[in-house]
């Protein structure tokens, strides 16, 4: 038998344990990644097999699903403003998921938002460069806030179910929205368009020729916020731990209550923020006449990110990418654009299935232990061979 | 003001605002006893408005493409179930949050079905193209010449009133069967429930299918009485609506009767109060006003309730 120094010996085990760490951590996402490619397959070959079932002319369709935003610049630039709204909604429902709050009211939030911006861009503040957006902005987020904060406080103050109240507040908020179009803001000139927005107030566009505008840095901005405060600050470590336990957070000190609505005030805030830059980037005048659908596709990115900002970019990318692809399909081969949200409904039931797979992962846990155990053996072998020669 | 009042009182006294009430708050009504017996299981039922929209949609299409209505309104029941059943599944064969599986199972039924009315028809937004049936309606022999009675009692369609027969049924099947108890069982305390032998999953496998059957009900009455088409989102928030009814009536059969009947209430006076002079789109707003403060009326006298309970035991 070798004798080994006491500091040599420490590296050894030291090696070994870094290699099991390190093996043992990459089963968990080898397995992760896997059942990530597998929710996206099954949804994608559901897609497929609809768009081949159901098109005229399947082949041209299923190209313009799969590759149209590389296929011209106003595609791509039609990708990139898709973003821009999902990165505002899912860092909103990732703060607010993040703390288990089902506040669903960013609807509302996001239609009133635009609404308030337009507002802003027509009566309050129309000709100051940089300062009307500002302005239409933050009036925007003021208002979301207040949407998502009255559920929150029914909530807080007499523990009336938050997912039910926000879904009435979103209802609400159309139709007081529409009446303030119709009674007030509306052009006689025009069947359901408000006044024009002062050209001061629209977020400028980078490009000529696309749409895409300055509140893309904005959405960026927004995200990298979004995940400094979940995760870089101690009230997003609070706000992840009253939404993961709690009654541990409750016995640990926190004002878990409190942060609850905190958690709903700053989601709403980003929502109608979300409004805002959409409604003063993409149009010269408020014409929503029924929600806008973000405040939900806001729920199937948090998913896709798992409830963390980090992954934001990349979740908004993905679905981007696909409805750019339905949305070209739609009119230039005749497949309805629905189809896309088949697709995604699908890929988040897969992507959530805790137990989905379970038994793969058994199976990959096993053949892993296995192997670590030759890996350790071998290890084992050769240093009792190099001390041998030694 | 006086108009007001007295337009107020045109419509409180007109026979045909009852019916209408009648009338609209049947298929919340199916929605809601869906949602109700799914909560009593201890699962929310978030789907409830893609499993509408896909029997609607289903029930259409089977009517039209068999001829005969009553197909359509079977194809639409096991939509329905289908759907229920999904729901269970991967909430709880697969452990999915169940309030997501909802949202999923949302977004697929509205994507699918906005899919498929293409694909049928070649519309984008109907299937009026389609030659589907409607239900019929019933003129009670006796009951229909009763004067003012009659006319708000009378002439509703079929699934009306089995809806409000439904209430009974539910009200039978919750409290007075064994699967009831079981299911009640499993929504208060499920480790208990487990302890004495009751499947869990099982039983709420069960619920789920009930709702997503009451659902189903619920979506063949949109497609085949409220209207003789499909149209995209034809289920207009009815399925969130119904949720909330469902935890403003405690999810027990009559509450949810009692609040789907608000909810259709004002509901009706929206469609009729246009002679108010109030401006449509605010008097859009009262159902879902009513419900928000139905529903915290509800919660600040269940906390009191609870208070009270705490109060006497000490």
């Amino acid at each position: 038998m070798l004798t080994l120094s006491k500091a040599e010996k420490t590296k050894n085990t030291k090696t070994i344990r870094q290699m099991l760490d390190y093996n043992s951590l990459s089963v968990k996402s080898k397995h992760n990644l896997l059942r990530t490619a597998a929710a996206i397959g099954i949804g994608l070959s559901v897609a497929l097999v609809l768009i081949l079932l159901t098109a005229k002319n399947p082949g041209q369709a299923v190209k313009y699903f799969l590759a149209a935003p590389f296929m011209s610049k106003a595609y791509f630039s039609h990708l990139i403003e898709v973003i821009i709204p999902l990165l505002f909604t899912g860092s909103a429902v990732c703060i607010m998921f993040s703390a288990n709050q089902f506040n669903l009211g960013l609807e509302g939030s996001f239609y009133l938002g635009g609404l308030i911006a337009a507002v802003s861009g027509i009566y309050l503040v129309t000709d100051v460069p940089f300062i009307s957006p500002l302005v239409g902005i933050l009036l925007g987020g003021i208002v979301g806030a207040i949407i998502t904060m009255i559920p929150a406080l029914l909530q807080y103050k007499w523990n009336a179910n938050v997912l039910v109240s926000s879904l009435m507040m979103n209802y609400i908020c159309l139709y007081v929205g529409l009446f303030l179009l119709f009674h007030y803001f509306k052009d006689p000139a025009s069947s359901q368009h408000s006044y024009p927005i002062g050209d001061a107030a629209a977020l400028t566009s980078f490009f000529k020729g696309t749409k895409i505008h300055s509140g893309i840095i904005i959405a960026a901005l927004v995200t990298v916020f979004s995940y400094l405060l979940l995760y870089r600050t101690k009230t997003g470590y609070s706000l992840r731990a009253t939404g993961q336990n709690p009654i541990f957070a409750k016995y640990s000190g926190l004002n878990v209550g409190a942060l609850a609505v905190f958690s709903q005030i700053i989601g709403g805030f980003i929502g109608g923020m979300g409004g805002a830059v959409q409604m003063l980037g993409l149009y010269e005048r408020f014409q929503w006449v029924d929600l806008t659908n973000f405040g939900w596709d806001g729920v199937t990115i948090a998913i896709f990110a798992k409830n963390n900002p980090k992954y934001l970019p990349l979740a908004t990318l993905f679905i981007a990418y696909f409805r750019t692809g339905a949305w070209v399909m739609s009119f230039k081969a005749g497949v309805q654009i629905d189809l896309v949200s088949v697709f995604e409904g699908i890929m988040v039931l897969f992507l959530l299935a805790e137990r989905f797979l379970a038994g793969t992962y058994k199976k990959m846990v096993f053949e892993d232990a296995d192997r670590k155990r030759k890996e350790r053996e071998a290890l084992e072998n050769n240093m009792d061979k190099e001390g041998a020669q030694a | 003001m006086t108009g007001f009042w007295e337009n107020l009182a045109g419509i409180f006294t007109n026979a045909n605002f009852y019916f209408a009430v009648i009338r609209v708050t049947a298929p919340i009504l199916f929605a809601t006893l869906g949602c109700a017996i799914a909560e009593k299981a201890g699962s929310t039922n978030m789907g409830m408005e893609g499993i509408m929209l896909v029997s609607a949609f289903t029930g259409v299409i089977a009517s039209a493409f068999s001829g005969s209505v009553w197909v359509g309104l079977i194809a639409a029941l096991i939509a329905g179930v289908l759907m229920g059943l999904v729901v269970a599944y991967f909430a709880l064969k697969l452990k999915v949050d169940i309030i997501l599986v909802g949202i999923a199972v949302n977004l697929i039924g509205t994507g699918l079905t906005g899919f498929l009315i293409y694909v049928f028809t070649g519309d984008r937004s109907t299937t009026t193209s389609l030659q589907s049936g409607m239900l019929p309606q019933l003129n009670i022999p006796g009951l229909q010449d009763i004067p003012v009675l009659g006319s708000i009692l009378s002439g509703h369609n079929i699934l009306t009133y089995l809806s409000y027969i439904m209430v009974a049924i539910m009200a039978f099947l919750m409290y007075k069967t064994c699967l009831g108890l079981r299911i009640r069982a499993v929504g208060e305390n499920p480790d208990a429930a487990a302890s004495v032998g009751v499947g869990v999953n099982k039983t709420k496998t069960i619920a789920l299918a009930i709702s997503g059957l009451m659902g189903g009900f619920a979506g063949a009455f949109m497609s085949m009485a409220y209207l003789s088409y499909f149209a995209k989102g034809i289920t207009a928030g009815r399925g969130y609506i119904a949720l909330a009814a469902c935890a403003m009536g405690s999810a027990n059969p009559l509450g949810s009767m009692l609040t789907s009947i608000l909810f259709g209430f004002f509901y009706a006076l929206s469609t009729y109060a246009r002679t108010l002079n109030i401006p449509d789109q605010l008097v859009t707003t009262l159902p879902y006003l009513a419900t928000l403060v139905g529903l915290v009326i509800y919660s600040i006298k269940v906390r009191q309730n609870e208070l009270k309970k705490l109060n006497t035991k000490e």
